[in-house]
């Protein structure tokens, strides 16, 4: 930009003023929009972080606890283990999916242009414009004794292996788990796709004339040149792992037992269910810092250099 | 790639200039919410019309609209009794507000909490409505309509409130007189199937029943308990085994009332024989309500321990086709129990502005045309019809009005610990959940339930 030359008067004063015209006008335009942050975004987590100093029904008066609320986020067995099955969502939400939509970019990238490519395109972001709400409601029929997850297990002869998954406390959490793999999915693909096709192609026409075959093409030009939009892909679904609760709520609401509990659906329960605003409070307080201790670090690592 | 990023490019600016003052905004200002001394919710005082004292019982000729917040479930019911109530004053329009079940509980208080609250409710959680003066003291229209004198007063009972505990002192609740009977509901085909030719008359004579029905390849019980509604067969044995007085005395917050009791404990271990000797089929936790509907009226069970309220949905498909009995007494010729709820009778928003028509509405659930919608709903209204004994003859109406004057014989309706308080009503389809799986045992269980129990009580 053309920035602080001297200006042919020279004179300090409006040499200043144009400067704060500059700076100020900016934010006179970004105004309204921050206002709405201010008053949706900024101003609820205030007042999150306050309630979660009280015991509060909602509804009438209210007594200040102190810290007693987020010392039971970590006593309280169940609220500490939704925390818990939250990380290990991330293996689910984000790990399989951005190594499956790598995978599945690499192999579109030679399908481009072709009808199959954009077949396999629609179909594989078809996942991402359906709700995870609806998307928890279907798989629940599908993971049912009799659905179709046990049919083909049948089918194929593994029927010993069949069970209502979603009620089986051993295997619940990783049935939620697939799903989001499967919502997941879609969205990474597209975007490490449009990723791919910024790459330049003579990049790959090189490596090719020095001897490189697919697998070494994929890692010695594909990943590096994918590094921003891994970032994003790894970003978006650890979000979405660790503040995961439509899926969860609508699959299993938590159970059996407290086996699927995610720290959204313990949110909810604490707030709307118990009636107890301040420990849901504290409860969605760690959870964000934890989310902002894990996403914070990764925008560093996967920055370009 | 483009590397080189201007060093004074605007965001580099604004981002090095403003973040400092940026964020001692953010912290003055979060400081002085949290200094602000005051916490939430404290100021929601307007309970200066909770408790109306000049009443006005000549209002059925004034034109006014009523809202009745009504659930999914009961629409059709609650509509039955607005359009009687329509009919009999036609000045007065009385308007439907439906939510789904499972969120009735949880929008209600905020519902009536709010400027547009409804006139009418029917709220599970009458101690934090009252706590929190939702809720119109009823006194004034009790006496003004004489209700105490003409309502059963074990009807009226439940919908009164002192000090924190239900079953004396101000009424906040009420109406006339029915309810649901909660009892065994049983597909005839495979009872005749299974040669039940009589109404098991104990817990050891039903258990024989379910043995023979998984003998013979049927499901004995059909539950849903995704849901957690294992609850309804466990709520009926917990009655059974402690007594109706016993549990009921939990749910209205009765000082010294607790679950840890060996009767508890008898009850829970009866329902986790019947688990382990496979009467339940084995996805039992993944099925939820809806689903356990279809898995009845598809035959896919014997027994389905449930609540009358569930004709209004199966009765479509299934007319005919299945019966109900209520819950045997834990040994033979013991005392019947089961739960129960006032489907006659409802509250008052305290931001109700039409509290005296709206006190009309429950007047008029006094009369005979309001208990005739409740029975054509499938709910037994207080009749004097108690001499008959229980059947497997008779049409399901009759079934369930000898059923219920079982109970009502021998004082025997309790109510479903789930509203005890909240937190129980969250704890407790975990652990069933659990027990289900084997992964708690007996003892715990009921442990557990008693110390979130004990816990809710104590913040009351």
């Amino acid at each position: 930009m053309p920035s602080t030359r001297p200006t042919r008067e020279g004179t300090a004063a409006r040499g200043r003023r144009r400067l704060w015209a500059r700076r100020w006008a900016g934010w006179l335009f970004a105004l309204p929009a921050l206002a709405f942050y201010g008053i949706f975004n900024f101003y609820p987590v205030l007042l999150s972080i306050q309630y979660s100093f009280y015991d509060w029904d909602g509804i009438g008066a209210s007594t200040w606890v102190g810290l007693k609320n987020y010392t039971e986020v970590f006593t309280d067995s169940e609220q500490f283990s939704s925390l818990l099955h939250a990380f290990y969502l991330i293996l689910f939400f984000t790990v399989l999916p951005v190594t499956l939509a790598l995978i599945t970019a690499s192999v579109l990238r030679q399908l481009q242009g072709r009808f199959t490519g954009a077949l396999a395109r629609t179909l594989l972001f078809l996942p991402q414009i359906i709700p995870g709400a609806a998307a928890g409601v279907a798989w629940t029929w599908m993971y049912s004794a009799n659905g179709v997850v046990n049919q083909t297990l049948r089918a194929v002869g593994l029927g010993s292996l069949a069970r209502a998954w979603l009620a089986d406390f051993d295997w619940a959490l990783t049935a939620v788990g697939f799903i989001g793999t499967w919502l997941s999915t879609g969205l990474c693909t597209m975007l490490l796709l449009a990723g791919i096709g910024k790459i330049d192609n003579s990049l790959y026409e090189a490596a090719r004339i020095d001897g490189a075959g697919p697998i070494r093409q994929f890692l010695a030009v594909t990943l590096p040149g994918l590094r921003n939009e891994i970032g994003v892909c790894v970003t978006i679904t650890i979000i979405a792992a660790l503040a995961s609760f439509d899926v969860v709520y609508l699959a299993t609401q938590g159970g059996p037992g407290t086996q699927t509990m995610v720290p959204g659906v313990a949110v909810y329960n604490l707030a709307f269910s118990d009636s107890r605003l301040g420990a849901a409070s504290a409860l969605a307080v760690v959870l964000a810092l934890i989310v902002i201790a894990v996403v914070a670090p990764l925008q560093r690592l996967f920055r370009e250099k | 790639m483009p590397k080189q990023q201007h060093p004074t490019s605007p965001a580099r600016i604004v981002g090095r200039r403003l973040r400092a003052p940026l964020a001692a905004v953010a912290a003055a200002s979060a400081l002085a919410t949290l200094a602000a001394c005051s916490g939430p919710g404290s100021g929601s005082g307007s309970s200066a019309d909770a408790t109306p004292t000049a009443v006005n019982t000549a209002v059925g000729g004034t034109p006014a609209t009523l809202t009745l917040f009504s659930g999914a479930g009961l629409e059709k019911y609650e509509q039955g009794l607005a359009d009687a109530f329509m009919a009999k004053y036609p000045k007065l329009k009385l308007k439907l507000r439906v939510e789904a079940d499972n969120n009735y509980n949880t929008v209600l208080p905020r519902l009536l909490a709010s400027d547009s609250a409804p006139d009418i409710a029917a709220p599970n959680d009458l101690l934090g409505g009252v706590k929190d003066g939702l809720l119109t003291n009823l006194d004034a229209y009790d006496k003004a309509y004489g209700w105490s004198k003409k309502v059963p007063a074990s009807a009226l009972a439940p919908g009164r409130v002192s000090k924190g505990v239900i079953g004396s002192g101000a009424l906040y609740l009420a109406g006339g007189s029915a309810g649901p009977l909660t009892g065994v509901f049983y597909n005839k085909e495979l009872a005749a199937k299974v040669g039940m030719k009589t109404v098991p008359a104990s817990i050891a004579e039903l258990d024989a029943v379910m043995a023979k029905a998984k003998k013979s390849g049927i499901t004995p019980i059909v539950a849903s308990n995704q849901d957690g509604l294992i609850g309804h067969l466990y709520n009926l044995l917990l009655g059974d085994y402690m007594g109706a007085q016993k549990l009921s005395d939990i749910v209205y917050h009765k000082p010294g009332a607790t679950l840890d009791t060996p009767e508890a404990l008898k009850a829970t271990k009866t329902l986790q024989k019947w688990i382990k000797k496979g009467y339940f089929a084995s996805d039992v936790n993944a099925i939820n309500q809806e689903a356990s509907y279809g898995q009845f009226t598809g035959g896919k069970g014997l027994f389905f321990f449930q609540g009358s309220w569930i004709t209004q949905t199966i009765d479509k498909t299934f007319k005919g086709k299945y019966g109900v009995f209520p819950m045997p007494p834990a040994e033979k010729g013991g005392k019947y129990a089961g739960m129960t709820s006032n489907t006659l009778a409802y509250s008052i928003a305290a931001h109700s502005k039409h509290k005296d028509a709206a006190a009309l509405f429950l007047n008029f659930l006094t009369t005979p045309e309001a208990a005739k919608v409740a029975v054509d709903n499938g709910y037994a209204a207080v009749t004097s019809d108690s001499g008959k004994t229980p059947s497997l003859s008779g049409t399901l109406t009759e079934q369930i009005q000898t059923g219920y004057a079982a109970i009502a014989a021998d004082n025997g309706f309790d109510s479903w610990i789930q509203n005890a308080a909240p937190a129980v009503n969250t704890k407790l389809p975990q652990q069933l959940q659990l027990l289900v799986s084997g992964k708690v045992e007996p003892a715990a269980m009921v442990k557990t339930l008693q110390a979130t129990y004990a816990d809710a009580v104590k913040d009351n």
